[in-house]
C-alpha cells in the first residue's frame, strides 16, 4: 500500500515538475514584427560631396522662348570689369560707358545702366561686399572669390533684371554675411547673396555661402540651378535657397544644412521643377514658436519647402529634418512625381509639431522614379488630397514608418 | 481505503476537468505547487517555511515563486494567532494601451518584479463531530519596491526607461474552512471560501481539496481553487490546481 | 557864275550818265537779251566788269544774269519790302498753365510738378573742379576735373546744378526719369556736349526763376562707341523744358538742342538758341511747343531752327528763328548728292500751329521759312515768314508743304521776294471769314482773320 501510494505521490511530483517546466513560455503578445517596423533604420542622408556626373544642358535657342534670358550662353559678354577684393581694398579694372564702379575699402557699389556686363570677381576680404544697382542682366563670374560682409549681404543685386552667377571651373568660392544686417534706405537684404531679380547658377566650380544673420541665397524672382555647379549652403539662423518665384533645378550638386528653428532647406514660394543633379538638404532646428499680440505661431522645420506646384522629373533629392516638428518635404500644394528619386526622412520629436517624412496637402501622383519617406514617429507620408500611383510599379510598401514606391 | 482514496480522487478529476473545460475560454488556469517545512519550537509555537511556484496561462508561463516564513502561536484552544513575511518574485503581466484610435499607445512588457508582503492572522475553530470550521481574518500588507522596466512607446517609436513606484497595499482576507476527518480513509477532503477585501471585494476564492497526511509528517494536498475576480477588476477568473506538500517536524 | 553853271551840268550829265537802267549792261537803253549776252561775256573772259554786277552784290555771275531776265519778265527788281524780323528777348505775358492732374492722361508725365523728387543731388561746378553732395547709394557720381557723370539706378533724383566751368560737363546713365534744374549753371565742353542724358526716360529741365544758365559744346566731339552725343544739350529721353528762367545754348559742333525723342518747350521759359554748326532744336519725335520766348540764331549752311523727324505744334509762347546759311551739298540714302537748304522750321510729319508767335526769317539762298512734308495747318496765332534770300539751286519759299495747306485762323503773313510765299503740292485751303487777304504777285501772302 505504502509502495503504491509512494507511486502515486512520486507520478504527482513528476507531473507537477513537468507542469513546473513547462511554464516557459512566455505569454506577452508577440510584438516583435511590429516593433521592428517601427525600429527600422531610416536611409541615410548625409551631405554628398561627391562628384556628379550630367550631362550638360543645351542652351534655348529661341529667342521667343521665355527661358531664352535664363542661359548666359545667350548675351554677349564682351564688356568686362574685373573686380579684384584685395583684402581691405578693392581694385577695379576696366572700364564700360554706363557702367560706375565706387569702392569704400573692399565694399564694391556698381550703377549698370549698360545692358549685359560681366564682373569678374576674384580676391579674398573680410570686410567687403558688392552691391549692384540698375535694371539691366549681368554676369557675376566668381573666380576665387572669398567676401565676408560682417555688417551685411555679401553680393547684393537690386535690379530687377537677370543675375548669371557663373561659377568659375576649379575655382572655390565662399561669401558670407554677418549676423547684424545693417539695412540701407528701404532697400531688401535678405541672404548672404541676395538678388531681386532672378538668379540663374552655372559654371563647373564651387560655392559655398554661409549665413550667421539671414538666409543663405535668396531672390525676389526665381532661381534656376544649371548642370555642373557645386553649391553648398550653411544658414544658422535663417532658410538656405529661398525664392519668390520658384525654383528650377536642372542640374548641379547642391547641398544645404540649416540649424535655425522653423528654417527650411530649400523654399519655393512659387512652383518647383525639379530635372536633374543631386540635392540634399538637412535641416536639424526644431519648431519655432513666436508670439505676438498674444497668438502664439508655430513654424516647423523642412529640408525641402514648396508652396506651389512641385514637379519632379530626374535627379536626387534627399531631404532630412531631425528637429522637433521636422518635415522633409513639406509641399503646399500637389506634387507631380514623374521620375528621379526622392528619400525623405524625419527623425524628429513630435512635442509641438508632428514631424513627416513627406506632408502633402495638395495632391500626390506619381509614375516613375523611386519614392522613399521615413518618419521616426508617425506615419511616412500624409497626403490632404487625393494620391494617384501609377500602375506598372517594381515595388510597393507601406509599413509604420516607411513608405517605398519604387518603379 | 483503496475504494474511498479512488473514488475521492475520481471525484475530484471529474470535478476538475469538468470546471476547467468550462472555464477555459474566457477564464485562466494555472498550477499552484508549494512545499512548506514546519517545525514545533514550543508548544503551542510553530515556525515554518514555505517555497511556492504559480503558474498561469492555462499553465504554460510561470506566475510566481515565493519564498515565506511565517510563526504561529496558539493563544487559546480555540484560537491561533499568525504571522509572516513572504517574498514575492512575480512575472507582472505586460500592459498595452491604446490612444483615442485605437492605435498602440505603449506596451510595457512582462517583467519580473519583486514584493514583500507582511500578515498577521487570527484564526478561530470549532469543531462539530468530524468537521472542523474555522474562521482566520489575515490582515496582510504588501509592498512593491519602486523598479525601472522597460516600456515601449509607440508615438515615440522607442524603447523608454519606466519607472513603476513603489506602493503598499493592505488586503483582509476572511477565510471560511471546512475541514472532514474521514476515519477509514486517510483522505480528508476540505473546502473554504476566502473573501479579499482592500477598497472593495478583490477577489473570492472558492478551494475543494484532500488532504492526505503520512505519519504525521508528511502532508499532502491536492486541491481545487477558483477565483472570481470582483467586480472592480478586468482580471480573469482562474481555475488553479494546486498541490502542496509540508514537513513537520 | 558860269563856273558854276558849268559844274551844274557836268554833276547832271553825271548824273544822267549813272542814272543808267538797271539791267542796261551794254548801256544801249535798253534792257534786252543782249544784255544778256554781254554778261555772259564778261562771265567767260572772266573779266570783273562792275558793269556786269547788276544785282551789285560785287560779283559777276548768275545772278546778275537771272536778275536780267527777271527784269525783262517783271519788269523790275522786286521792290517788295518784307516786314523788319529779328531776335525779341523782351517778356511775354502768358496765360497760366493747368498741369494735368488724371494719372491717366497721356501728358501727365510731361509735367515736372507731377512727381515727388525725393533725392536731391547738388553738383556745383568751381573751374577745374565740380562738388557733389547728396547722392545715395544707388547713385554714383563720378567726377574728373570738371567732368561729371551720375549713374544712377535710383527713382525720382533731381539733381541740381550750379557754377561755372570752361572744361567740364555733364552726363547722365540711368533707366528712369529725372530732373536737371539749372540754378545759374556755366558749362563750356571743348570736347563734346555740355550736358548728355544717355537715359531713354524723361528728362526734366527745369531753369530755375531769376538764373542765367549757359551751355557751349565743342568744335569737335570726341565719341563714346555706341553713344549718341547729337548736341550741346542732348538726351535719348523727351526734353520737358519748364522752368521761369533763362538758358543760352552755343553750339559749335553740332546742335543746341538735340533729343531722341520728343521736345516740350512750356510757358515762362527763355531759350536763345545759338550754332554755328547745326539746328537750333534736334527732335526724332515731336516738338511741341506751348510757351515761352525762343530766340534762334543759326548759321551753318543748310541748318534748320526746329528739325524734327515727327510732328511741330506750336500753340504759345514767342518764337524768333533766324537762319544766315545757305544750301549745303549732302549724299542722301540713295547715294545721291543732293542739296538742302536753311529751314526756319522743319517737320517731317504735320505741323499744327494753333496759338503764340512765330517769326521766321531766313537771309540765305534756297532758304525756306517753313517746310513741312505732310499737312500743314494754320489756326490762329501770328505767324510771320520772310525770306530773303535768292534762287541757287531752289527758290526761296516762305512756306512749303508737300501735301495740304490749310489756313483758317490768327494772322498769317510769308514773304519771299525772290521766291514763292506759299508753296503747296497738295491742296490749299483758306478758310473764309478772314478780314483781309493780299497777295503780291506770288511773293507775298497775307491773310487776316
Amino acid at each position: 500500500m505504502e509502495s503504491k501510494m509512494k507511486k502515486i505521490y512520486f507520478g504527482l511530483v513528476v507531473l507537477a515538475l513537468g507542469l513546473v517546466l513547462s511554464s516557459c513560455e512566455k505569454d506577452d503578445t508577440d510584438f516583435s514584427d511590429i516593433i521592428a517596423e517601427y525600429q527600422v533604420e531610416p536611409a541615410e542622408v548625409e551631405l554628398d560631396f561627391s562628384a556628379l556626373s550630367e550631362i550638360p544642358d543645351v542652351p534655348v535657342t529661341d529667342e521667343n522662348d521665355s527661358a531664352y534670358n535664363d542661359y548666359v550662353e545667350n548675351s554677349p559678354w564682351n564688356k568686362v570689369i574685373n573686380i579684384d577684393l584685395n583684402g581691405e581694398n578693392a581694385v577695379i579694372t576696366g572700364t564700360v560707358p554706363g557702367v560706375m564702379v565706387q569702392t569704400d575699402g573692399a565694399h564694391v557699389t556698381v550703377v549698370n545702366m549698360s545692358g549685359p556686363v560681366k564682373f569678374v570677381v576674384s580676391g579674398q576680404t573680410s570686410n567687403g561686399s558688392l552691391k549692384i544697382y540698375g535694371d539691366k542682366r549681368f554676369q557675376i563670374l566668381l573666380n576665387g572669390a572669398e567676401i565676408t560682409n560682417p555688417n551685411g549681404a555679401a553680393i547684393n543685386n537690386q535690379g530687377s533684371k537677370s543675375l548669371y552667377v557663373v561659377v568659375a571651373d576649379g575655382t572655390v568660392n565662399r561669401l558670407q554675411d554677418g549676423a547684424n544686417y545693417v539695412m540701407v534706405d528701404e532697400e531688401d537684404q535678405k541672404s548672404a547673396l541676395f538678388s531681386e531679380g532672378q538668379i540663374i547658377f552655372s559654371g563647373h566650380g564651387e560655392l559655398a555661402v554661409n549665413a550667421v544673420g539671414r538666409a543663405g541665397i535668396r531672390s525676389d524672382d526665381y532661381i534656376r540651378i544649371r548642370p555642373g555647379v557645386k553649391i553648398y549652403v550653411n544658414s544658422t539662423a535663417l532658410d538656405g535657397i529661398r525664392a519668390n518665384d520658384g525654383i528650377i533645378i536642372d542640374g548641379g550638386v547642391i547641398n544645404v544644412e540649416t540649424t535655425g528653428d522653423g528654417a527650411k532647406g530649400l523654399r519655393s514660394e512659387g512652383p518647383m521643377t525639379v530635372n536633374g543633379g543631386r540635392v540634399t538638404a538637412i535641416s536639424y532646428g526644431d519648431t519655432r514658436i513666436t508670439t505676438e499680440d498674444e497668438i502664439i505661431d508655430t513654424t516647423a522645420c523642412a529640408a525641402l519647402a514648396c508652396d506651389t506646384l512641385l514637379t519632379v522629373t530626374n535627379g536626387t533629392l534627399r531631404l532630412r529634418a531631425t528637429g522637433d516638428g521636422g518635415k522633409g518635404l513639406n509641399a503646399k500644394q500637389n506634387v507631380d512625381f514623374k521620375g528621379g528619386a526622392l528619400v525623405a526622412v524625419a527623425e524628429g520629436t513630435k512635442k509641438i509639431k508632428k514631424p513627416k517624412g513627406v506632408k502633402i496637402d495638395g495632391n500626390f501622383s506619381i509614375s516613375g522614379g523611386y519614392f522613399y519617406s521615413y518618419s521616426r514617429r508617425s506615419d511616412p507620408m500624409e497626403v490632404e488630397g487625393t494620391t494617384s500611383v501609377a500602375t506598372g510599379y517594381k515595388t510597393y510598401e507601406k509599413k509604420a514608418k516607411v513608405l517605398l514606391i519604387e518603379y | 481505503m483503496a475504494r474511498c482514496k479512488r473514488k475521492r480522487l475520481i471525484l475530484l478529476v471529474l470535478l476538475f476537468t469538468a470546471l476547467m473545460s468550462q472555464g477555459l475560454q474566457a477564464d485562466d488556469s494555472g498550477l499552484i505547487l508549494s512545499a512548506e517545512a514546519s517545525r514545533k519550537i514550543r508548544k503551542g509555537l510553530n515556525a515554518g517555511f514555505e517555497v511556492e511556484f504559480r503558474s498561469r496561462n492555462d499553465f504554460r508561463t510561470a506566475e510566481r515563486v515565493s519564498l515565506g516564513a511565517s510563526v504561529s502561536y496558539k493563544l487559546l484552544p480555540w484560537l491561533k494567532a499568525s504571522g509572516g513575511y513572504n517574498l514575492l518574485i512575480e512575472n507582472n503581466r505586460e500592459e498595452i494601451t491604446y490612444n483615442d484610435d485605437l492605435s498602440y499607445n505603449n506596451w510595457r512588457p512582462s517583467y519580473w518584479g519583486l514584493r514583500h508582503r507582511f500578515n498577521v492572522s487570527l484564526t478561530a475553530s470549532y469543531k462539530v463531530r468530524r468537521v472542523e470550521f474555522s474562521l482566520r481574518e489575515r490582515w496582510q500588507y504588501t509592498y512593491r519596491p519602486e523598479k525601472m522596466i522597460d516600456n515601449f512607446d509607440f508615438d515615440e517609436a522607442e524603447w523608454e526607461d519606466h519607472k513603476v513606484r513603489g506602493k503598499g497595499k493592505n488586503v483582509l482576507r476572511s477565510r471560511l474552512q471546512a475541514e472532514w476527518d474521514i476515519p477509514r480513509c486517510k483522505f480528508d477532503p476540505f473546502a473554504s471560501v476566502e473573501f479579499h477585501h482592500s477598497k472593495h471585494l478583490d477577489k473570492t476564492r472558492f478551494i475543494v481539496g484532500v488532504d492526505h497526511t503520512i505519519k504525521k509528517t508528511h502532508d499532502f494536498k491536492l486541491y481545487y481553487r477558483y477565483q472570481l475576480t470582483g467586480s472592480h477588476s478586468s482580471d480573469p477568473n482562474i481555475h488553479m490546481l494546486g498541490l502542496g506538500y509540508t514537513y513537520k517536524f | 557864275m558860269k563856273k558854276l553853271f558849268i559844274a551844274i551840268v557836268v554833276l547832271m550829265t553825271g548824273f544822267t550818265a549813272n542814272a543808267a537802267i538797271i539791267g542796261d549792261v551794254n548801256n544801249d537803253g535798253e534792257v534786252n537779251i543782249s544784255d544778256i549776252n554781254a554778261v555772259i561775256d564778261i562771265i567767260l573772259r572772266d573779266n570783273s566788269d562792275p558793269s556786269g554786277d547788276v544785282n551789285r552784290d560785287g560779283e559777276v555771275n548768275i545772278s546778275d544774269i537771272n536778275l536780267i531776265i527777271d527784269i525783262l519778265l517783271g519788269g523790275g527788281p522786286s521792290t517788295l519790302t518784307p516786314k523788319d524780323i529779328s531776335l525779341d528777348f523782351s517778356p511775354l505775358e502768358e496765360p497760366g498753365e493747368t498741369i494735368p492732374d488724371d494719372e491717366d492722361a497721356l501728358d501727365y508725365g510731361d509735367y515736372v510738378e507731377n512727381t515727388v523728387w525725393a533725392t536731391t543731388v547738388r553738383i556745383n561746378f568751381d573751374g577745374e573742379t565740380a562738388t557733389v553732395t547728396g547722392n545715395p547709394s544707388s547713385v554714383i557720381v563720378n567726377v574728373d576735373g570738371a567732368h561729371v557723370t551720375c549713374t544712377s539706378a535710383a527713382k525720382r533724383v533731381r539733381y541740381i546744378v550750379s557754377g561755372t566751368t570752361s572744361n567740364g560737363s555733364l552726363k547722365f546713365y540711368s533707366d528712369k526719369k529725372f530732373q536737371l534744374q539749372l540754378n545759374g549753371v556755366d558749362i563750356t565742353n571743348p570736347n563734346g556736349a555740355a550736358v548728355n542724358n544717355q537715359c531713354g526716360k524723361s528728362f526734366y529741365v527745369v531753369i530755375n526763376e531769376g538764373t542765367e544758365n549757359t551751355l557751349r559744346d565743342g568744335a569737335t566731339y570726341s565719341m563714346v562707341e555706341n553713344e549718341d552725343q547729337k548736341g550741346a544739350l542732348f538726351s535719348e529721353g523727351q526734353i520737358l523744358v519748364s522752368g521761369k528762367g533763362t538758358l543760352n545754348i552755343y553750339s559749335q559742333g553740332k546742335h543746341c538742342m538735340a533729343s531722341d525723342d520728343y521736345v516740350f518747350v512750356r510757358p515762362g521759359c527763355n531759350l536763345y538758341l545759338n550754332s554755328t554748326s547745326g539746328h537750333g532744336i534736334k527732335a526724332k519725335d515731336y516738338v511741341y511747343i506751348k510757351g515761352g520766348v525762343i530766340n534762334m540764331e543759326i548759321a551753318a549752311d543748310g541748318a534748320k531752327g526746329i528739325n524734327c523727324d515727327s510732328l511741330v505744334n506750336i500753340t504759345g509762347g514767342r518764337t524768333t528763328i533766324i537762319t544766315s546759311g545757305t544750301s549745303k551739298w549732302e549724299t542722301d540714302s540713295l547715294g545721291e548728292l543732293v542739296s538742302t537748304g536753311c529751314a526756319g522750321v522743319k517737320a517731317d510729319y504735320n505741323m499744327t500751329m494753333t496759338g503764340g508767335t512765330l517769326n521766321i526769317k531766313c537771309t540765305g539762298d534756297d532758304a525756306k521759312g517753313i517746310n513741312v512734308a505732310q499737312p500743314f495747318v494754320f489756326g490762329g496765332g501770328e505767324l510771320n515768314v520772310v525770306c530773303t534770300g535768292n534762287q541757287v539751286n531752289v527758290a526761296p519759299k516762305g512756306v512749303k508743304c508737300d501735301t495740304d495747306c490749310t489756313i483758317r485762323g490768327g494772322s498769317f503773313y510769308s514773304c519771299a521776294p525772290n521766291g514763292k510765299a506759299l508753296d503747296v503740292e497738295g491742296t490749299l485751303t483758306i478758310a473764309e471769314g478772314y478780314t483781309s487777304l493780299s497777295n503780291d504777285d506770288e511773293r507775298l501772302l497775307e491773310v487776316v482773320y
